[in-house]
C-alpha cells in the first residue's frame, strides 16, 4: 500500500478534527476558555476519568484475566455477556441505569441511607464512564492477557515463583503493552462518555456535557473549543502508551 | 530417586506408566509421537493431575492421588522442565532469565556464591558473552543453552527433558545432549528424556523405556532393548523395519507341532516365528553361524551413504537392509546377524538366557 | 424522544450519540416549478413535488413524526424530513445557517422574532398547550397526587406543602437549554404569587435561590426527564400537557392562571422571570406553537404549512391534546404564501 494511499485514508479519518482546528480563531479558543468557571468542566473530566481507571483496572482486570485463562464455566457465556454490554447504545445504557441506580432502587436506597446518590452526582458521572468504557477493556485486556503464552507462565511456576509472583513478573510485563492500549481507548471513551452521561449524569457538567449545553444555549463556535481543550487533555494518555509499547516491544527485541 | 507411578486418562487410551529413577541417572521414554510421553512429563513437573498416580522425589512425595491426597504445586516441586520450545523470558536479558529462580528461590551461597555459579554454569554453556544479550537476538542453540543454563542455577532435584532439541541440526543435537548427560552427572539429579528418535535416547540414556499407546512396552539398557525387543510392536519401534519365517526347513516339525528356531540354541516353538530384521544387522552372504540366513528376491536397489538400500522379498514378507555392495541378481542369500525371533503371540522367544549380545 | 434529536445535532462533538433525526439536505428549488393547487379544502391537493424540511419544537416531536408526516406525505405526495430540538436552539442554528429548514414550528413568538426579516417576514400562532405536572402512579405520594389531579384537594398545598416534602423526587430540564425548563419555574412563580405563599416557597421546591442555575439534582435532560419518570425513578416531573397524553402519564392539570396556557394571560405570565447563567433574564409566556417558512417558500414547504393549518391538520393537534386557536398572521401579510392565506380563510 503506497504512501499516498495510506496518507489519505489517514486525512480522511481525521477529517472531523481538521475541520475543529481550521474553524476556530483563537479569539473564539480565549474567550470561551477564560471565563468564571470555564475549566471546572475540564477538572471534571479528567478527574471522573481517572477515578474510572482506577475502577477498572481494579474490577475488569482479573474478570479479563480468567476469561483469558480459560478460568471460567462456560466461556461463551462470559464472553457474549460482556460483548451485549458492548453492544448495547451508550443512551441505552444510560435508561437502565436508571432503572438499576435510580433513587427508589434498591442500590439507590443503600446510597440513600450512606447519604449517597447515583443520579446527577459525581458518582453518577463515574458511573456512566464506568458502563460505557469497561467493555472496550475487558475486551481488550483478555485479548491482551490470551497473547501471553501459558507454557512461559508454566516454566515461571516450575522455577519457584507462585502464581502472584508469575503474574507480576510475567504476565504483566507481556501483557502490558496490550493493557496500555485497551486502557487507552478506556479512557478515550470515559472521557467522551455521553449517551449515559445526559441520562443520570446531567450534572456535575464534563466536557462532553459543557460542549452539548453550550451548544444549545449560545451555538456552535462557542461550543467547540471545548471539543479542541477536549482533545488536548484526552490526548497524552493514549499517546503514552502508544509510545510506551513501541520502546518496549524495541527493547524486547534487542 | 524419583518415583513415577501413573494412570492418565487421554482421548484414545490410557497412559500407565511405573518407573524409577535413581539419583545420576538417565532415562529415556521413548516412543511414536502421541504415546502419551508428555503427558508422563507433565504429570511429574506438576502441569497435570491425572486420575491416579503417585510421584515421589528425593523421599518427598509430590502427588498422591490416593490417601492421603498430597498435590504439591510446580512451584514448590523443584523438578525442572525442558521443552522443545526453550522458553526463555523475552522481555528479560540473558541474565535475568538465568537467574530468574535466584529471586524465586533465594538460596545457597547468597549473593557472592550466585555470582560466581553465574559466571561458572554460564562459562561451561558457552554463554558467557551472551548475559546482556535480549533472548530474540540468539540463535535456537543458544536459547537451549540459556535454557539449560536457568535450570541448572535453580537447582532442580530432577530433570525433565520433553523432546529438547527436536528443532536442531544434527551436530547441535549431539553436543547439547552431550552437555545435558555430563551435566546431569556432575549434579547427580535423575533425569528423564522424551524423544521419538532413537538415537537421541540411545546417546542419552542408561535406560531406555519404550513406550507406544500409553504402556510402557518395554524397560532396559538401549543396547538390549534394540538387540532383544520384547516384542513385535517394540521391534517395529526401535527400528526393525521386516519380519521374515523363520521356522523353515531348518527343523521338521516335532511331536507337538513345535520346530526348532535356527539360532536360538536348544528352543523350540510353535509355528509361526518370524525372526526381526534390523537393516543394520544384515550381512551378505549366507553365513548360519552367525545367524539366520534367508533367501529372496530384490525387489529394488538404491545408493544410501557408502553403501546400498535393497528391499528384499523373503516369501511374502518384505524387508529393506543395507549392503556394502549393489546385489545383482533375482535371487540373493543375506544372514541376519543374530535376529531376535518372535512367536505368533508377537513375543519375543528367549527365556532364559538370552542369546549373547554382540555387536558385529 | 425530544432530546434524541438533539444528540443527532451534537454528534461532531459527542462522542456517542444516535440520531433520529433525518435532514435531507435543505435546497430551495425555484417557486415557481409545479406548485400545490389550493383550495379552501386544502387537504386533498394535487402531487406535490419535493420534500418539506421541517424544524419543529421538540415537543411536537411525536405528533409530527408519528401523525402528520403519514398524512401529510399520503394526501400531498411530496417528501417530509425533521428535526426536533428546543425552541430556542432551532432558533439560533437557522440564524448560524447550521440548519436550513423550510418550514419552523416553534413554541413561543420569541423564537421567531429574531430571525426577522431575513429568514421570515411572519409567523402564524395556531395551538397551544400548558404546563402541568405529570406523577407516577407507583410513587409513594401517589395517592396525594391524585387528589390533587381530581380536584379533591386544594392545589396550593401542591405547591407549599407536598413538593417541598424532603425526600420527594421531582424532575425538571435545565432552564439554560430547555424552554420547558423555564416554563416550569415561570409556573412555580405564578403558583407562588396566585395561592398567596410564602416568598420562599419556589426556592423550596427547586431546592436552590438561583432559580436559572443547570447544578441541580433535580434537572434531567430532556431525553431522559420522562423515561426516568415512567421508569418509578422519580415521584413528579414537568410536562406538558400534550407530552403527558402522548406518553399515557398520569398528570394534575393546572389552572389556566398557572399554566402559561392562555395567551390572554400573556401580561400575566410574563411578570414571572427568570436569569440564566449566561445573564439573560427571560420571562414567561402562553405556551403557542406558531408557524412560519425559513427563507424562500418551496412549494412541499407551503403544501405543509397549508396543510397543518387546515382543518384536517388542525383535527390533528386537537386529538393529541393541543388546544386549538384561531390562527391569525402575525407581521407581514403580503408575504404569506397565498395557498396558507386560503388557508385562515381571509
Amino acid at each position: 500500500m503506497s504512501l499516498v494511499g495510506a496518507l489519505v485514508i489517514w486525512v480522511a479519518l481525521l477529517g472531523p478534527v481538521i475541520t475543529l482546528i481550521t474553524r476556530m480563531s483563537p479569539g473564539d479558543i480565549w474567550t470561551a476558555l477564560t471565563g468564571p468557571g470555564d475549566l471546572d468542566p475540564l477538572l471534571t473530566s479528567v478527574e471522573s476519568g481517572g477515578v474510572t481507571l482506577a475502577v477498572l483496572i481494579c474490577l475488569c482486570t482479573p474478570l479479563a484475566w480468567m476469561m483469558a485463562r480459560d478460568r471460567l464455566p462456560f466461556p461463551r457465556i462470559w464472553e457474549a455477556g460482556v460483548l451485549c454490554a458492548l453492544l448495547l447504545p451508550p443512551l441505552v445504557i444510560g435508561l437502565l441505569l436508571v432503572f438499576m441506580v435510580g433513587p427508589y432502587t434498591w442500590i439507590g436506597s443503600i446510597l440513600d441511607w450512606l447519604h449517597q446518590s447515583a443520579t446527577n452526582t459525581f458518582l453518577a458521572l463515574v458511573i456512566a464512564e464506568v458502563y460505557e468504557s469497561a467493555p472496550y477493556y475487558v475486551l481488550g485486556a483478555q485479548a491482551a492477557f490470551s497473547g501471553v503464552d501459558t507454557s512461559l507462565e508454566q516454566q515461571a511456576g516450575l522455577l519457584g515463583d507462585r502464581p502472584f509472583s508469575v503474574f507480576r513478573r510475567i504476565t504483566l510485563p507481556l501483557a502490558a503493552p496490550g493493557l496500555a492500549m485497551s486502557l487507552a481507548v478506556a479512557w478515550a471513551r470515559a472521557i467522551g462518555a455521553f449517551g449515559a452521561v445526559v441520562i443520570i449524569a446531567y450534572h456535575p457538567f464534563g466536557i462532553p456535557m459543557q460542549i452539548f449545553t453550550t451548544l444549545q444555549e449560545t451555538g456552535l463556535y462557542t461550543a467547540l473549543p471545548y471539543a479542541l481543550v477536549l482533545l488536548v487533555v484526552a490526548l497524552p494518555l493514549p499517546l503514552a502508551a502508544y509510545v510506551w509499547s513501541a520502546r518496549a516491544e524495541r527493547r524486547r527485541r534487542g | 530417586m524419583l518415583n513415577v507411578d501413573v494412570e492418565a486418562d487421554r482421548r484414545d487410551f490410557t497412559v500407565r506408566a511405573a518407573f524409577d529413577v535413581a539419583d545420576g541417572e538417565r532415562v529415556a521414554l521413548f516412543g511414536p509421537s502421541g504415546a502419551g510421553k508428555t503427558t508422563v512429563l507433565e504429570v511429574i513437573a506438576g502441569l497435570v493431575e491425572p486420575r491416579s498416580c503417585r510421584i515421589e522425589l528425593g523421599g518427598r512425595t509430590l502427588t498422591s492421588t490416593g490417601a492421603p491426597r498430597v498435590a504439591v504445586p510446580p512451584w514448590e516441586r523443584r523438578v525442572g522442565l525442558l521443552r522443545q520450545d526453550p522458553g526463555l523470558f523475552p522481555h528479560l536479558s540473558v541474565r535475568a532469565n538465568l537467574t530468574y529462580a535466584r529471586s524465586a528461590r533465594p538460596g545457597r551461597g547468597g549473593r557472592q556464591g550466585a555470582g560466581v555459579e553465574l559466571t561458572e554454569i554460564a562459562s561451561s554453556l558457552g554463554i558467557e558473552g551472551l548475559l546482556a544479550a535480549m533472548p530474540a537476538r540468539l540463535s535456537g542453540g543458544q536459547r537451549h543453552r540459556v535454557a539449560l543454563g536457568r535450570l541448572l542455577l535453580a537447582h532442580c532435584d530432577a530433570l525433565l527433558l520433553d523432546e529438547p532439541f527436536a528443532s536442531l541440526d544434527a551436530a547441535l543435537r549431539r553436543s547439547l545432549t552431550a552437555l545435558v548427560k555430563d551435566l546431569s552427572s556432575q549434579r547427580s539429579v535423575p533425569s528423564v528424556l522424551v524423544t521419538h528418535q532413537l538415537s537421541d535416547a540411545q546417546a542419552f540414556a542408561d535406560r531406555l523405556l519404550v513406550m507406544d499407546a500409553g504402556a510402557i512396552l518395554q524397560a532396559g539398557a538401549p543396547d538390549h532393548v534394540v538387540l532383544r525387543p520384547a516384542s513385535r510392536r517394540v521391534a517395529e519401534l526401535v527400528g526393525y523395519l521386516g519380519f521374515v519365517p523363520a521356522d523353515g526347513p531348518a527343523g521338521a516339525p516335532g511331536a507337538n507341532g513345535d520346530v526348532s528356531v535356527p539360532g536360538v540354541a536348544g528352543h523350540s516353538g510353535p509355528a509361526g516365528v518370524v525372526a526381526g530384521v534390523h537393516p543394520d544387522r544384515v550381512q551378505a552372504g549366507a553365513d548360519p553361524a552367525r545367524g539366520l540366513v534367508v533367501t529372496g528376491n530384490v525387489t529394488a536397489a538404491r545408493p544410501s551413504g557408502a553403501g546400498w538400500e535393497a528391499d528384499l522379498l523373503v516369501g511374502d514378507a518384505p524387508f529393506t537392509c543395507r549392503l556394502p555392495s549393489r546385489l545383482d541378481g533375482a535371487q540373493v542369500s543375506v544372514t541376519l546377524l543374530d535376529p531376535p525371533y518372535f512367536g505368533p503371540d508377537g513375543a519375543l522367544l528367549a527365556p532364559g538366557s538370552p542369546a549373547p549380545v554382540t555387536r558385529q | 424522544m425530544a432530546g434524541i434529536a438533539c444528540l443527532g445535532l451534537t454528534a461532531a462533538a459527542c462522542s456517542s450519540s444516535s440520531s433520529s433525526s433525518s435532514s435531507a439536505p435543505a435546497s430551495a428549488p425555484a417557486a415557481t416549478s409545479a406548485s400545490a393547487s389550493s383550495s379552501p379544502s386544502a387537504s386533498a391537493s394535487a402531487s406535490v413535488t419535493g420534500t418539506a424540511n421541517v424544524a419543529y419544537a421538540s415537543s411536537l416531536q411525536f405528533l409530527n413524526e408519528n401523525v402528520v408526516k403519514p398524512a401529510f406525505t399520503a394526501a400531498t405526495g411530496a417528501g417530509f424530513s425533521g428535526t426536533g430540538n428546543a425552541s430556542g436552539t432551532l432558533e439560533s442554528d437557522i440564524a448560524a445557517g447550521e440548519i436550513s429548514p423550510n418550514v419552523f414550528e416553534s413554541v413561543g413568538g420569541d423564537n421567531i422574532t429574531p430571525l426577522q426579516p431575513k429568514f421570515t417576514k411572519w409567523y402564524i400562532p395556531y395551538a397551544g398547550t400548558s404546563m402541568v405536572i405529570a406523577y407516577n402512579p407507583k410513587s409513594k405520594y401517589a395517592s396525594e397526587f391524585k387528589a390533587y389531579a381530581d380536584g379533591s384537594k386544594p392545589l396550593s398545598t401542591l405547591f407549599s406543602t407536598l413538593l417541598q416534602t424532603p425526600g420527594l423526587k421531582l424532575g425538571r430540564t435545565d432552564p439554560n437549554t430547555d424552554p420547558q425548563g423555564r416554563d416550569f419555574i415561570y409556573m412555580l412563580e405564578l403558583a407562588q404569587k396566585h395561592y398567596n405563599l410564602p416568598s420562599d416557597t419556589v426556592s423550596k421546591i427547586l431546592g436552590t435561590s438561583d432559580f436559572g442555575t443547570s447544578n441541580s439534582s433535580q434537572i434531567y435532560a430532556e431525553s431522559s426527564l420522562d423515561s426516568t419518570l415512567q421508569s418509578g425513578q422519580l415521584d413528579a416531573a414537568s410536562a406538558f400537557v400534550t407530552q403527558a397524553i402522548e406518553l399515557h402519564l398520569d398528570y394534575i392539570p393546572l389552572p389556566t392562571a398557572i399554566n402559561l396556557g392562555d395567551s390572554a394571560l400573556a401580561s400575566s405570565y410574563a411578570t414571572a422571570t427568570v436569569k440564566l447563567e449566561n445573564g439573560m433574564t427571560k420571562s414567561g409566556s402562553p405556551q403557542v406553537i406558531d408557524i412560519t417558512s425559513i427563507g424562500a417558500p418551496t412549494p412541499a414547504g407551503t403544501a405543509f404549512i397549508q396543510y397543518t393549518l387546515s382543518p384536517t391538520g388542525l383535527a390533528q393537534y386537537k386529538a393529541g391534546g393541543f388546544t386549538l386557536i384561531t390562527p391569525t398572521v402575525v407581521g407581514d401579510k403580503s408575504a404569506v404564501p397565498s395557498s396558507v392565506l386560503s388557508e385562515l380563510g381571509s
